[in-house]
């Protein structure tokens, strides 16, 4: 271990104490009587290596694991937001054994691209509980300042589209910049974590960085860059120096700051509270925050009733670091209340006069210089990616709070001793078996994950696997426009608490669904050319069910793109059976008038550009019940529970 | 073939033990054997719990606390009151109906005097309550379940108790810890609902035996539900010993469960109003009543027991007097509403109506008032007493103490503290709640059983 990392670990316990002891212990994993061990693992010549590990807490044989072929499934479509190529499939099923190197490596080349970019969105929005509400018309552009934004709406300045005589492609086109302009100010902090990653750079930006993310869609809405006719704006994110305010990251976005505002007597104790739950895995929330009528209404009970300081005298001096902040997260510096505890990071570490302007800026410092900011990363991140809690310590289950605590402390020293590196944590959590294992035993604790899919993650599956989501012709996504089938659902768009375990109302939507976009899965697939098929490799539109051996393949191979199973010989043999079974069904209905053509939301006449079809790739006519049998046999697949659970 | 009656026989004769998942039966021994429908005619009632979301100001409404300030014959002010608990009406201008007191309204419209008016004979009102807290989630939870232990809500364990495999047996926004008793439903568009309650059908209203209307043929379908019922693991090809995806029995167990008793929720079709059903509804685009409407819905289906719905506005740290006004409009009119709709729909039903907690006896510099733990409770409905007022608090809303007959003690002498923990024994003894297993595996803290409900 080098003289750096001693230091650092050094540091890390005397903070540790420091600020465990001031804010009066309200850590929940520190919570416990293991002090002692907290110590042991945080001393000078420990590395990570030197955990424990699982192996304190529960009998390893316990645990199974994925199969190669499940647990690239999973980690691909979690990460990746991709569902595993043909190629991939052939290579995973066939190995026995997959290393931790190996899964590590298959989980790092999962985080790039487009689909990782939109996993990174999606816990951003968690992250920050909700900033994606802002996703419609021009609902964050309104938030945000004239001064600081002052041309954030730049797509309606005459010479560029006026909403007058517009054709329908400006129409068309103005939306387009409209979104993207939204977006790029809604999502400025979630750029900002991408940009990290992508990178290399220390995930501590994410409190610290001292410029903007974004593209140019944010420079337009900056008035830093002005629209050029003759190319389209450019959507590669970049680093964006700004001068009209003190940048600290997500602390100083305008977005987040409205959607946690304050009041003149909230003063930015929502923010606070906020902050050092999400970033400094401190809840003062927590605890019972109880009081009594007598200390309500002293003249000042959150400096001077026990029972409000108890929480105060953590939140305040936060609070405070926001003085510069209005309630409409524009940049008003200004002088701190004098009847509340001074700004700083504790009571006793206050801000330096010096920084009074930026003081964000020098809470993000101090905030990202302190252990519990990895601590507090590794959590909230294993929550959203496993859908497991976080236990704390009156957990019923003491084994697998432990296990817990020490994985979370073991990631978190990788993740600080790789400078930050986001990936590391990530690659933890989905290597580990929190996520890719399971306890068959139920005395043992519960490994593995248990959850309905939110909406949003189901559509991203269906999109990943598929290349398509259950979605009007229009285009709104049914599971995650808030006024389709998201509220019924539970999703997490809006500040619900996400539903994660089924019920019957989600079980119907999920029928609805199935029926509604089996077909045109199967008929879309049926008219791509042979070389671009993601599904049907060995069998056409026309192929007959009766050939054997070509259909059974198909049930394989189908069985592992969606669900990352590899089914037994027997098992497709019964599911050949009832696939034969359906098409007699259909044709007997055929005999008895219904029509021989596939219904119309699920014919097939042209491409992607919108070209006519060769006439051996149009789907229309399906006399023999063949595209509908292979369409109600995906809806099967649909259905089952390992499509819609993880 | 099975028809869609068929499938709906099927899931109601099923006992409750068979389809509980595995971790929840494992919760409910002794569940109250095979209720899969709540019985509109049973008397039960259905469960509504309405959050005022923010922290309520009582004394806007229920708990009156007029200024103390003397005015002339012409009203106008001669001795103010140096520190008003509230500055737009007197104690002397202080209301009643049917022996409840309440504030007058803030705004002409009234809407304070037109609510009392027409349901004060019919509520029941808890005064005085100590909330023991200032935190919005600590209230709201402690609101929700009485008690600030690991507890579910109250319209959980109602639901829990007497229906927990119902289509829609708890419907919740909010906080809605239900610890797995019963699966909480999200509200929504009640068209989108019946889309899905009729999941093979191309138009839900239409006819389910045209082949055309369908998208799968009755016979297809049937042969896609063997595949799906009662799903099991898939038999693999290289089984590992345990490999996570061939545990999924609980999964499975869940969606047996739900797929036993989805079809229910057709029963929704016949029982949701249309917009001219509404239209004698003196409120019918109040937004509580508009989530009021799939639980009432639902329970006259027979798939709902309970909801939790709320309502916001009410954390008015700033301009007080016109917010807290205009977020009271909207709570009164919507259980206004949803007692007109449920008594067109002609179900039993039993109101509560709570907060996070109570707001300050004063304002502050914004014109605001802040965090004050003392609150009120309100109950209408089957069996409520009505025009009943228990506890109280002082001028300056410190909680007056009760003795055991509720009788209400001077300021200062201790005996009983009214707090939610009370207030919700009393419910689950009102309701039959007491005694059942859910009652005993989350008992409330506490010995206090006092007579709310009893008149």
């Amino acid at each position: 271990m080098n003289a750096i990392r001693i230091e650092w670990l050094g540091l890390l316990v005397g903070l540790s104490l420091s600020l465990f002891v001031a804010s009066c212990n309200f850590v929940e994993d520190d919570s416990r009587s293991d002090n002692s061990a907290n110590l042991t693992v945080f001393g000078a010549d420990t590395s990570p290596d030197e955990f424990g590990g699982l192996a304190q807490f529960v009998d390893l044989n316990q645990i199974s694991y994925r199969s190669p072929l499940g647990a690239a499934h999973r980690i691909a479509l979690t990460l990746g937001r991709r569902g595993l190529t043909r190629e991939q499939i052939a290579y995973y099923d066939g190995l026995l054994f997959i290393g931790d190197d190996e899964l590590k490596a298959f989980a790092d080349a999962m985080m790039s691209g487009e689909g990782f970019r939109q996993s990174m969105t999606y816990w951003c929005n968690l992250l920050l509980e909700g900033i994606h509400q802002y996703e419609r018309g021009e609902d964050a552009l309104g938030l945000v300042s004239d001064e600081s934004y002052p041309d954030r709406k730049w797509y309606r300045a005459e010479g560029i589209h006026l909403g007058q005589d517009l054709h329908e492609a400006d129409h068309a086109l103005f939306d387009r910049y409209r979104a993207a302009t939204n977006s790029a100010v809604m999502n400025q902090t979630c750029n900002l974590m991408i940009y990290l990653v992508e990178n290399g750079l220390p995930f501590t930006g994410v409190l610290t960085a001292d410029y903007l993310v974004g593209n140019d869609f944010l420079e337009l809405a900056l008035g830093i860059r002005t629209y050029d006719d003759s190319r389209q704006p450019d959507e590669t994110l970049k680093a964006i120096p700004y001068g009209a305010y003190p940048i600290a990251g997500v602390l100083t976005d305008p977005v987040f700051l409205r959607l946690h505002p304050t009041t003149r007597t909230n003063v930015n104790r929502h923010r606070s509270w906020f902050v050092l739950r999400q970033f400094m895995d401190t809840d003062v929330l927590a605890t019972n925050s109880r009081v009594n009528v007598e200390a309500s209404i002293l003249e000042n009970p959150t400096m001077d009733a026990p029972q409000c300081t108890v929480c105060h005298r953590i939140m305040d001096p936060v609070a405070g670091t926001f003085k510069n902040w209005d309630s409409r997260g524009r940049y008003r510096p200004r002088e701190w209340i004098s009847s509340m505890r001074l700004p700083g990071l504790t009571e006793l570490f206050v801000l330096p006069e010096a920084d009074s302007g930026a003081a964000l800026q020098w809470l993000a410092r101090n905030m990202s210089d302190d252990p519990r900011f990895a601590t507090s990363i590794v959590k909230r991140f294993f929550h959203f990616i496993t859908g497991n809690d976080v236990l704390g310590s009156t957990a019923p289950d003491s084994a697998l709070f432990d296990a817990q605590q020490d994985f979370f402390r073991r990631t978190a020293l990788l993740f600080w001793a790789a400078n930050y590196d986001f990936r590391v944590v990530l690659r933890e959590i989905v290597a580990s078996p929190f996520f890719l294992g399971s306890t068959s035993t139920a005395a043992v604790f519960n490994f593995g994950s248990r959850r309905v899919l939110t909406p949003e993650l189901l559509s991203a599956r269906t999109e990943a696997i598929f290349g398509r989501t259950w979605a009007s012709s229009s285009g709104t996504d049914f599971l995650t426009d808030r006024n389709q089938y998201l509220q019924i659902m539970g999703g997490t768009s809006q500040r619900l608490r996400a539903l994660d375990t089924m019920n019957s109302t989600i079980l119907s939507v999920l029928r609805r669904m199935a029926n509604e976009i089996s077909c045109p899965i199967v008929s879309e697939d049926f008219a791509r050319p042979p070389g671009s098929r993601q599904l049907f490799f060995e069998v056409n539109q026309d192929t007959l069910l009766s050939l054997g051996p070509v259909v059974r393949s198909t049930i394989r191979f189908l069985n592992q793109k969606v669900l990352g199973l590899t089914l037994s010989l027997g098992e497709i043999e019964n599911q050949y059976t009832v696939l034969r079974q359906i098409q007699t069904a259909g044709q007997d209905a055929i005999a008895a008038g219904m029509s021989t053509r596939v219904d119309g939301y699920c014919r097939q006449f042209r491409d992607d550009l919108g070209n006519d079809l060769p006439p051996d790739r149009v789907v229309f006519e399906d006399p023999e019940y063949i595209v509908r049998a292979w369409a109600a046999y995906l809806k099967v697949l649909l259905l089952r529970a390992e499509y819609f659970h993880e | 073939m099975l028809s869609r009656r068929d499938f709906l026989r099927r899931s109601l004769k099923v006992g409750a033990a068979a389809l509980l998942p595995l971790g929840m039966s494992a919760r409910l021994p002794g569940l109250p054997g095979g209720v899969l429908r709540a019985d509109p005619t049973s008397g039960r009632p259905l469960m509504i719990v309405v959050h005022a979301r923010g922290g309520w100001d009582p004394t806007m409404w229920i708990d009156p606390k007029g200024s103390l300030a003397t005015v002339d014959t012409n009203g106008v002010i001669t001795v103010p009151d140096p520190d008003p608990v509230n500055r737009h009406y007197l104690v002397s201008e202080i209301l009643e109906a049917s022996g409840i007191f309440y504030a007058p309204s803030f705004d002409v419209d009234g809407h304070n005097e037109a609510f009392m008016t027409k349901y004060a004979s019919r509520m029941l009102v808890v005064n005085g309550v100590n909330m023991t807290t200032n935190s919005h989630s600590n209230g709201t939870m402690y609101a929700a379940r009485g008690s600030f232990d690991f507890n579910p809500v109250l319209a959980a364990l109602y639901s829990g108790s007497y229906g927990p495999t119902l289509a829609l047996s708890f419907i919740g926004t909010g906080f809605t810890e239900t610890l797995g008793v019963v699966p909480v439903s999200a509200s929504g568009r009640s068209d989108l609902l019946i889309n899905a309650a009729f999941p093979n059908l191309i138009d839900p209203y239409a006819s389910e035996t045209d082949v055309s209307n369908r998208f799968f043929p009755q016979a297809v379908d049937d042969l896609i539900d063997g595949m799906l019922d009662n799903q099991g693991p898939l038999e693999l090809a290289q089984p590992l010993p345990g490999d996570p995806l061939q545990d999924l029995q609980s999964i499975y167990a869940l969606y047996n469960e739900a797929q036993g008793s989805s079809s229910a929720l057709t029963l929704l079709r016949d029982s949701l109003p249309s917009e001219a059903d509404l239209a004698s509804n003196p409120f019918p685009d109040n937004p509580l009543l508009r989530q009021a409407l799939i639980p009432i819905a639902g329970f006259k289906a027979g798939v709902c027991h309970s909801c939790q719905i709320s309502t916001g506005g009410f954390d008015t740290h700033g301009n007080h007097d016109a917010s807290q006004s205009n977020a009271l409009r909207v709570l009164l009119q919507g259980i206004d509403g949803i007692i007109v709709e449920a008594e067109r729909q002609g179900i039993p039903f039993f109101i509560m109506v709570t907060s996070d907690f109570g707001r300050t006896p004063g304002y502050n510099s914004g014109n605001g008032k802040d965090h004050h733990p003392v609150t009120s409770f309100v109950f209408i409905g089957e069996g409520v007493p009505g025009a009943r007022v228990v506890g109280g608090s002082t001028h300056f809303q410190t909680n007056l103490h009760v003795d055991q007959n509720l009788g209400l003690l001077p300021e200062g002498t201790q005996d009983i503290e009214l707090t939610s923990n009370e207030i919700h024994r009393a419910i689950r003894t009102f309701l039959g709640i007491v005694g059942t297993p859910l009652d005993n595996q989350y008992p409330l803290p506490g010995t206090q059983d006092l007579p709310i409900f009893v008149a």
